[in-house]
């Protein structure tokens, strides 16, 4: 009987001990709209770099547009990154979730 | 009193936005067999998913040992020692008796101690020990899935319809062993549609119909009230 209450007493301890997410705090959808957010802002601050030195002769404020342009740029492949991070995720779960049930039902019908 | 090993509080699960247990608040005792009884469709798998980590509730707070795990994920709460034996058992019906068993060593429990567990539970599993799982019959399966759980020690044992496709004669046998389980100190929360199985063998039983307990009692308490829960009220 002690083996037992010491497993409980083991099991009860494991429990605590775990590092549990929050599942109110799971950002993924989150991410992955901030993803898409910023893929259409760096678009956009590298047009508006492109019009600001467009409208310039000046080589200085050329130079701040260039800085501009290649900041929309860095934001629209962080942005990419992170839509393409969250949106794999979320298929890859359904796919290999639909892998294993179809390895399951072809080895079934296999031994049937 | 002392804590229950499980309890559910206002516990709520849906699939999208269809729901389908409505605030369910219940408590299971360590180290009892607690049966959850009722017709298809009452959200009684869906309960046991939720408590395993393998379903996410909607709303509500999911305790085990103690602890809220809500958000804790299916592999975490294995290897802590709350194990489920899904309906259709979970076996790999490819890999032969051995290598079914061997595939439970993930809590550092050695493949022969595993072995040794499940031949002493079940001997038959022993004469068919390199057989291809999915060529034995289905008691002989559900005996494999039952004796791999038990090889890991585990604290809590979820079982889904383990009487499911089987022989009365062998369907009393295995919950012969889920008794003698339970006397071991392991709480046991099974889920059947077929109650008479259940009730001979569990301490406390709870009636779910339409994603609600509708009764919580010992088996002789709710004899009376399955018919109406199956059937429907007059």
């Amino acid at each position: 009987m002690s083996t037992s209450n010491d497993r409980v007493e083991q099991f009860k301890n494991d429990i605590n001990s775990l590092n549990i997410k929050d599942p109110s705090a799971a950002k993924d959808g989150l991410w992955l709209r901030l993803g898409v957010l910023l893929m259409l802002a760096g678009v956009v601050v590298a047009i508006v770099g492109y019009f600001i030195s467009h409208g310039t002769t000046n080589a200085l404020e050329q130079n701040d547009a260039l800085v501009i342009s290649i900041i929309g740029l860095t934001l629209a492949v962080v942005g990419g990154a992170l839509f393409l991070r969250y949106s794999f995720a979320g298929f890859m779960k359904f796919w290999l979730a639909r892998m294993i049930h179809e390895q399951r039902t072809a080895g079934e019908a296999e031994l049937r | 009193m002392a804590e229950p090993m499980i309890r559910l509080s206002g516990m709520r699960a849906a699939y999208g936005g269809i729901e389908v247990v409505h605030g369910v608040d219940l408590e299971v005792p360590q180290g009892m067999v607690f049966g959850i009884l009722g017709p298809n469709g009452a959200g009684k798998t869906t309960l046991l998913k939720t408590v395993c980590g393998l379903h996410e509730p909607s709303a509500g707070d999911v305790y085990v040992g103690g602890r809220r795990i809500n958000g804790a994920t299916p592999d975490q709460l294995a290897r802590a020692g709350l194990c489920l034996i899904p309906e259709g058992r979970g076996i790999f019906p490819n890999l032969t008796v051995r290598e079914n068993l061997w595939m439970n060593t993930y809590r550092g429990v050695s493949q022969r101690s595993v072995e040794e567990a499940a031949f002493a539970r079940f001997p038959r599993l022993k004469d068919r020990r390199n057989q291809t799982a999915g060529t034995m019959s289905g008691g002989e399966q559900q005996m494999l899935a039952l004796s791999r759980a038990v090889a890991t020690q585990p604290a809590v044992l979820l079982l889904d319809e383990l009487s499911m496709g089987l022989a009365p004669q062998l369907v009393e046998q295995l919950f012969d062993a889920v008794v003698d389980i339970a006397r071991e100190g392991v709480t046991i929360l099974v889920v059947e549609q077929f109650a008479k199985t259940v009730l001979g063998a569990a301490d406390l039983a709870a009636i779910m119909v339409a994603g609600r307990i509708v009764k919580v009692g010992r088996p002789d308490e709710l004899e009376d009230e399955l018919s109406s829960a199956y059937l429907g009220d007059e």
